[in-house]
């Protein structure tokens, strides 16, 4: 019997059992899609920050400058609320992002020196820093000049009007100071798919999980003696792992392609390049192979093995930044992460998505994955092995 | 056994599990065409002797040699010659028979109409060509029995090893199994059969074997296990007239080794009752001894496993 065709015996059992357990293929195909559906619609445009406004001044060109310096800054958009508790109402239900509340009265305390505008936002909200920091520079391109016609006139006892007359005459004289925010990446995110985060997210994560949880189905083979059955024909051990392998690994390719294909299709997910992103999806299903095939290997019991599994890879999943970016990781956790294999399919497939990189852009990604896989199939081949040479009494 | 060289031969086998030795240097040979009991109680050893013999178990010691070729757990066109049947349903029970037969068959080498062919002839053979389709866990316990067992025969192996092939199985099915495994004999296939049921060693087997705790106590046929043990065929002649007169007449026959005379009956012992039974009748027609009922016992595996190991084979409740 040629290797060939016992893998081929193999991966056609595997395939065919995986298809007539539905809950297998439900957690293989629909959830995955179901949830980057769900989070991609709800967080999928989390890189704009709509700002409510409530304008005490309507009729206040100062006012209406300080609106208008935040509506010119980069992915703000604004929504007017008639009154304050309208407002707070939208920032608790998370409408808006944030809140601008202008004072009645804006341009008297403008040229008093005295004015205050209200921010309201959650106060975890990771746009709260974000609204204020739009907030003080909208307000510093009013506040600055009027802020400079007041001294002005104060210094040379020169009327208001005068004075900011003189200000705003200097101030086109002076040299300007261009200060620019520069927004990393933003070449590459215009145009992706508000699904271009999730995806990637959902695919390591529930590769991994399904890879790993497919080990009970080893545990049930190594305990029916299907696969000492196999050991008593004319293919050795090294037969059955190279089958039950292939089988995995195929299984693993399988769910990817399928993200991968749903995610471009129907959520429009540009994946980065093809090349990039084909070995990062060989090399994480290999790992996940190696993961699934150790559990099953070395798991005694196929309930506890289904049971256990996905929790653990949830939790790895939330360590490598399948659930919430890695950038919002602090330094500790950040470098926590560095051991667990999905940290380094979520920075490649970051490095792919959102920086445009090429294979070479991920090298370092890819080696410390084919480490991991080194290491998980070594270590399932070895416990696969000894469990099927074990013996019985 | 012949002069022919056997299909099997083993040669001082040991098996250790941690400081229990499981196997005790078990050494036996089975002839072409041959079925061979391995006979003891749970735990005596067959299982792990078996599973060295398939090469799914590493010996400690000793060989294991399938038509002259040694046999181990490394890779081995040769274990082709091996027909594997574990105790366990060793099956996808979410497969069908024929997807189950297919993918072992695959592993054998099998493939296109070659491959049909033995499915369909070996699902015959188990008496399940009707229920070829339907997947394993819907089968009752002894059709799952029988599929376990095809998958053994599907690629025409020459050594069929069956471990407790009717374990937890209903009457019938036991039945059917049996009668299997007596044409799988008489076809020619060389059988090894474990089993602690005295009574199917004793239908099944042409020589047996009895092991009790890793150890080989006794070999041969039934016949001769109980003469090594010293027990002989008992006929016990019923009858009112003539005993003693009856008794003198038939202690000179050939092969009777003893005779006894109890109120109502004369008990012959002889090495084969069968064989001197017509002998004894004919005696007491001619004594006169009006006859009025002859029984034939014959010292049966148990009493040669309780004479060798002081302890029953199993427990009645089996």
């Amino acid at each position: 019997m040629n290797l060939l065709t016992a893998v081929r015996q193999f991966v056609t059992v595997v395939l065919r059992r995986l298809l007539r357990d539905r809950t297998a293929l439900f957690f293989m195909t629909v959830l995955p899609v179901v949830v980057i559906v769900i989070i991609g619609v709800t967080f999928g445009n989390a890189g704009g920050l709509d700002v409510g406004v409530v304008n005490g001044s309507p009729g206040s060109p100062g006012a209406a400058s300080v609106v208008r310096a935040i509506d010119a800054s980069d992915g703000t958009r604004i929504t007017w609320f008639d009154n304050e508790d309208d407002l707070r109402g939208a920032v608790r239900r998370q409408s808006v992002s944030a809140g601008v509340v202008l004072p009645t009265g804006f341009d008297e305390a403008l040229a008093n020196g005295d004015v205050s505008i209200r921010l309201i936002a959650l106060p975890d909200s990771q746009n709260a820093s974000l609204a204020h920091d739009v907030l003080v520079s909208a307000a510093a391109s009013v506040l600055s000049p009027a802020g400079a016609a007041r001294l002005a006139g104060e210094v040379s006892g020169a009327d208001p009007a005068t004075a900011a007359q003189t200000a705003g005459s200097l101030e086109a004289s002076l040299p300007a100071i261009d200060v620019a925010t520069v927004d990393v990446g933003r070449e590459q995110r215009a145009g992706l798919s508000q699904f271009s985060l999730v995806a990637p997210q959902e695919l390591v994560l529930f590769v991994f999980i399904n890879a790993m949880a497919s080990g009970a189905a080893l545990v049930r083979m190594r305990r029916t003696g299907v696969l000492r059955r196999v050991l008593a024909g004319p293919g050795g051990a090294g037969t059955i792992v190279a089958g039950v392998l292939t089988a995995w690994v195929i299984v693993a390719l399988l769910q990817s392609l399928l993200i991968l294909s749903v995610g471009s299709v129907a959520f429009d997910v540009d994946w980065g390049s093809p090349v990039g992103a084909g070995a990062l999806v060989l090399l994480f299903s290999l790992v996940g192979a190696g993961a699934g095939l150790m559990v099953g290997a070395l798991g005694g019991n196929e309930d506890r093995v289904g049971a256990i599994t996905p929790p653990i890879g949830i939790v790895l999943g939330a360590l490598g930044g399948c659930m919430v970016p890695l950038e919002v990781f602090s330094p500790t956790m950040r470098s926590v992460a560095h051991a667990v294999p999905q940290y380094w399919a979520m920075t490649a497939w970051q490095r792919l998505i959102f920086d445009g990189e090429g294979i070479g852009g991920i090298t370092m990604p890819l080696l410390a994955l084919a480490g991991f896989a080194v290491v998980f199939l070594t270590g399932a081949v070895l416990a696969l092995h000894r469990s099927l040479l074990r013996g019985a009494t | 056994m012949g002069d022919t060289a056997p299909v099997l031969r083993i040669d001082g086998l040991v098996r250790r599990f941690g400081e229990r030795t499981a196997v005790d240097g078990v050494s036996f040979q089975i002839a072409a065409g041959e079925t061979y009991g391995l006979l003891g109680p749970n735990g005596a050893g067959k299982t792990t002797t078996i599973s060295m013999i398939a090469g799914i178990l590493a010996a400690d010691a000793g060989s294991v040699h399938v038509h002259g070729v040694p046999i181990t757990t490394a890779a081995n066109p040769h274990k082709r010659h091996i027909g594997f049947v574990p105790q366990q349903i060793a099956l996808f029970d979410d497969l069908t028979a024929r997807e189950n037969l297919r993918f072992f068959g695959g592993l054998q080498g099998l493939r296109g109409k070659a491959l049909d062919a033995r499915i369909a002839a070996t699902l015959d053979m188990v008496g399940l060509s009707d229920r070829a389709d339907d997947r394993i866990d819907a089968f009752s316990g002894g059709m799952q029995r029988r599929a376990n067992i095809a998958v053994g025969l599907l690629h025409e192996p020459t050594l069929l090893i069956l471990d407790e092939p009717t374990a937890g199985v209903d009457p019938q099915s036991r039945n059917q199994i049996l009668e299997s495994v007596e044409q799988l004999g008489t076809a020619g296939l060389s059988v090894l059969y474990t089993t602690h049921y005295m009574e199917e060693a004793e239908r099944l087997c042409d020589r047996v074997g009895v092991i009790d705790n890793g150890r080989l106590i006794a070999e041969g046929t039934r016949r001769e296990l109980v003469t090594q043990i010293g027990e002989h065929d008992r006929i016990v002649v019923r009858g009112d007239d003539h005993l003693q007169e009856f008794a003198a007449h038939v202690r000179h026959l050939p092969g009777v080794v003893e005779v006894s005379v109890a109120d109502h009956s004369a008990e012959v012992s002889a090495d084969d009752g069968a064989a001197v039974l017509a002998g004894v009748v004919t005696c007491a027609v001619e004594v006169g001894m009006a006859v009025t009922g002859v029984e034939v016992h014959e010292p049966n595996l148990e009493s040669v496993f309780l004479h060798l190991t002081g302890k029953a084979l199993r427990d009645r409740a089996d």
